[in-house]
């Protein structure tokens, strides 16, 4: 315990590896569907984890965390989180509030009319009081320095600014877990390097999809990749940036 | 996407031209709708099913279809009988069951499953386009058929964004109860369903990708 402030005091991340999420063998492919999407997969984020997942479009990321979400009902293994095993959507519904999802889509995940009430939604759920929630929503807002966005319609948000509130939305809830599905998509520069600070000013643990190797080298301290169904770990796959030079760089060839 | 489970098979009834199968299935709608006789109308349900097999579906199916018409005639079984004034069957203090009640549910029941049965096996063994395409010819006005193609696709279109939303409401922990805030949140729900419906430019490219044009 005193340990533990200490490597607050100092800064430094507490590593304590208990499980948050544990899937097992898990199997599953879209109704209709021969292929399996997620092949006797095993996956396991621990407490102070930063994981990224790199992998081609219709690897099956997105499918993998909407199984954790309990959105996708696997055909084999089990799915535990905070040490409880997840079987049915009475199992996951208590779980839901606790793990916090960013969509790939924010359009998909913003709905009340302005930002403060979107953002104030999920204390709301939490059984705070109206007042508790909008002091929630408000202290989030400003903890992502978008307080100014609080009275504006959601829709009609740019694209970064629905990112940042549909982020602000999910922490608001002070989630255990953050799972985040291409947060980078279609963003520019400014508001990647915001929200690079901003995850890496977080102190609880958290996965990230993203086709972006810089960004999610910035805010990782591993990568997994995913092939047929399963995931790559650290120990199987290398990613890593590569730029080389070619004698006729400037004629048309191939790479091996 | 609204599922066309039985639109697609290699029956003789699949292979019927659709303008065909509009006007027997109106034919036959009418006639066991407008029969009095309770002996007619089963000789229409017998044809009915009939036509279920001769459309090849499978029954268990059909069931399930038919299932909402079912909890509506379970309405009627508890009502009819005992308020529909006639010859009392049997009597239990205050309850009274009239034969002429009874009658007029089997009536119902009958007449209801036929047509629909009749429209599962003639209707819904085309695809939408096929049943626009046939109405088409039987010179329905253009912006009739139009309007039913349309409805078709925004039915699906909206049926999808009403549950993406709620997904995303009930990843933020929602659990609607009998409260305001629940309320309000079904409110925002389809007011926002309002706002993505008329942005032409979010919904039409999703309604492009899932026409296939030819």
């Amino acid at each position: 315990m005193k340990l533990c402030g200490l490597e607050k005091i100092l800064g430094l991340r507490v590593t304590d590896n208990s499980s948050i999420i544990k899937l097992e063998d898990i199997s599953y492919s879209y109704p209709g569907s021969n292929i399996r999407v997620l092949d006797h997969l095993d996956f396991e984020i621990n407490k102070g984890d930063r994981i990224g997942m790199m992998a081609p479009n219709g690897s099956g990321k997105t499918t993998l965390l909407h199984t954790i979400m309990g959105l996708c009902k696997p055909e084999s293994g089990t799915i535990e989180v905070f040490g409880k095993l997840l079987e049915n959507e009475k199992d996951f519904m208590p779980v839901r509030s606790k793990i916090g999802l960013l969509f790939q889509d924010s359009d998909d995940q913003l709905f009340c009319p302005t930002v403060l009430d979107d953002v104030a939604f999920g204390p709301l759920n939490l059984g705070f009081s109206p007042r508790d929630a909008i002091d929630t929503a408000r202290n989030t807002l400003e903890r992502l320095g978008i307080q100014s966005l609080e009275g504006q319609v959601t829709h009609r948000l740019s694209g970064g600014q629905k990112r940042l509130v549909a982020l602000a939305a999910v922490l608001a809830m002070e989630p255990e877990v953050l799972l985040l599905d291409e947060p980078t998509a279609g963003l520019d520069h400014k508001v990647k390097e915001k929200l690079i600070h901003i995850l890496n000013s977080l102190d609880i643990s958290y996965f990230v999809i993203s086709h972006e190797f810089d960004f999610a080298k910035a805010v990782t301290d591993k990568i997994y990749s995913m092939e047929n169904g399963k995931i790559l770990t650290d120990d199987e796959i290398h990613i890593h940036h590569h730029e080389h030079v070619h004698k006729h760089g400037k004629h048309p060839h191939n790479h091996k | 996407m609204i599922e066309e489970k039985f639109a697609y098979g290699r029956s003789f009834i699949h292979g019927l031209d659709p303008k065909t199968r509009i006007i027997a299935s109106i034919a036959l709608s009418f006639a066991a709708a407008l029969c009095d006789n309770i002996y007619i109308a089963t000789g229409y349900f017998i044809i009915s099913i009939i036509l279920i097999a001769m459309a090849g579906l499978n029954p268990i199916d059909v069931i399930h279809r038919l299932k909402p018409l079912f909890w509506f005639l379970l309405m009627i079984w508890i009502i009819l009988p005992l308020t529909f004034d006639g010859d009392i069957m049997y009597r239990f203090h205050w309850f009274k069951i009239t034969e002429q009640g009874i009658i007029l549910c089997c009536k119902i029941t009958i007449k209801s499953i036929t047509i629909l049965l009749i429209f599962t096996a003639l209707i819904a063994t085309m695809t939408v386009a096929s049943l626009g395409n046939g109405l088409h010819r039987l010179y329905v006005p253009d912006k009739m058929v139009f309007l039913l193609l349309m409805s078709y696709r925004y039915i699906a279109v909206i049926e999808e964004e009403y549950k993406r939303l709620l997904r995303a409401a009930k990843f933020r922990g929602f659990n609607p109860k009998t409260n305001l805030h629940s309320y309000k949140t079904f409110a925002y729900l389809a007011g926002m369903l309002f706002v993505r419906a008329s942005v032409p430019g979010h919904v039409v490219p999703w309604i492009q990708s899932k026409v296939p044009y030819s």
